[in-house]
């Protein structure tokens, strides 16, 4: 009996633990949208906000989603005189700051489309960082830009 | 001093700081009119109060043999009778040239000119990445986004003639191993403007904005004709 109470006071610990964990959760993803390609298209981009809410920098360690072969972080910069897609590994999120990914800049390269998608749709993409969280969120897939 | 003499000498201040203010005034005045006369004559060879870059000559694209997206030709004869939008990119691409061909998309939907009227331009979508963007691919690419569209492309030393001539850069990075998805594209983003002599005449840089590039080419487009 009284093990079983322990038991049950070791479980409602951790499923407290867990539900605060997910409360105080450091990463924060906004406005994650993706402007629908033509049909043909085999790589798209993923555009939104990230905050880091912790006192700690926090690094993206990978990201990926279930529609597309592999997702890289790029980021389009003018080099020489051309737009040039420079792969960003392990990106940072400084203390307190955020990253915004939009057309012309840091952008989620989802590469190798499997399946058809489309405008009113959404796409997965699950992040993992550093600190040990995984987030997985819907990008919204729309014609309409969204320059937030 | 006396009180006179105090006032006296307040008054030759007064008219010292008057004198050299009307002398400063007559300065600006004289180099405000010099500037207006030399915009004047500006003013009579190019549009003025524009984004984009305007050629002060025109100049002709030649020489080049390429194919559009039904395997019809695209030679300078293309370029020939309209006004014309150049981009150069490719179909692999997440996020210049969808970009930029969304722009594009409004700046065809606030044409105040049909398709056949004059004055309606042409947009060529041009593939830097022959080996990968095959026509059938480049057309539906380019005309998701306007049925009105074009896209070419063709040999790399044939489109090396068209983009050594208009100034654009392009080239692969990690283009070795096979895999199709593997190697990515650098190119200038550039939107070209050509005149209906198939005449370079404008260089549009980014960032694109619709309503800059719709009210830019009509001003072109007003200033030079449509001949």
């Amino acid at each position: 009996m009284l093990l079983i109470k322990l038991f049950t006071r070791v479980f409602f610990v951790l499923a407290l633990c867990i539900g605060t964990a997910n409360a105080d959760s450091a990463i924060k993803i906004e406005n994650a949208w993706s402007p629908e390609a033509p049909p043909v298209a085999k790589v798209l981009a993923g555009y939104m906000t990230i905050h880091n809410l912790s006192d700690k920098d926090i690094k993206i360690n990978n990201v990926k989603s279930s529609l597309f072969e592999r997702v890289e972080i790029h980021i389009t910069e003018m080099k020489n005189g051309m737009m040039k897609m420079v792969r960003q590994d392990n990106l940072n999120i400084k203390a307190k700051g955020h990253i915004l990914l939009k057309p012309g800049g840091l952008h989620m390269m989802l590469i190798g489309k499997l399946k058809p998608v489309k405008a009113g749709s959404t796409i997965p993409l699950t992040l993992s960082f550093d600190n040990g969280e995984t987030k997985t969120i819907n990008l919204k897939v729309t014609t309409v830009p969204n320059h937030k | 001093m006396s009180s006179e003499a105090q006032s006296k000498n307040k008054n030759s201040v007064s008219q010292l700081i008057l004198i050299i203010s009307l002398g400063l005034l007559g300065l600006v005045i004289g180099f405000w009119l010099s500037l207006q006369l030399l915009n004047d004559g500006n003013d009579q060879k190019m549009p003025q109060n524009l984004e984009a870059t305007v050629l002060p000559d025109a100049r002709a694209l030649v020489g080049f043999n390429l194919s559009d997206h039904d395997g019809g030709p695209f030679t300078p004869q293309q370029l020939q009778g309209q006004w014309s939008f150049l981009f150069f990119g490719f179909t692999h691409c997440p996020d210049v040239c969808p970009t930029a061909l969304k722009v594009m998309q409004s700046v065809w939907k606030a044409l105040p000119t049909k398709k056949g009227e004059t004055g309606h331009p042409k947009l060529f979508f041009v593939s830097v990445d022959p080996d990968r963007d095959k026509p059938a691919t480049l057309k539906q690419y380019v005309q998701y986004f306007h049925p009105e569209f074009n896209a070419v492309t063709g040999r790399l030393d044939e489109l090396d003639k068209l983009t050594n001539q208009i100034g654009i850069l392009y080239g692969y990075d990690d283009k070795d191993d096979g895999n199709d998805l593997e190697y990515t594209v650098n190119h200038s983003a550039q939107i070209i403007l050509v005149d209906p002599l198939g005449r370079m005449r404008a260089v549009i840089s980014p960032p694109h904005v619709p309503e800059t590039i719709s009210s830019n080419f009509q001003t072109i487009r007003t200033f030079y004709g449509d001949e």
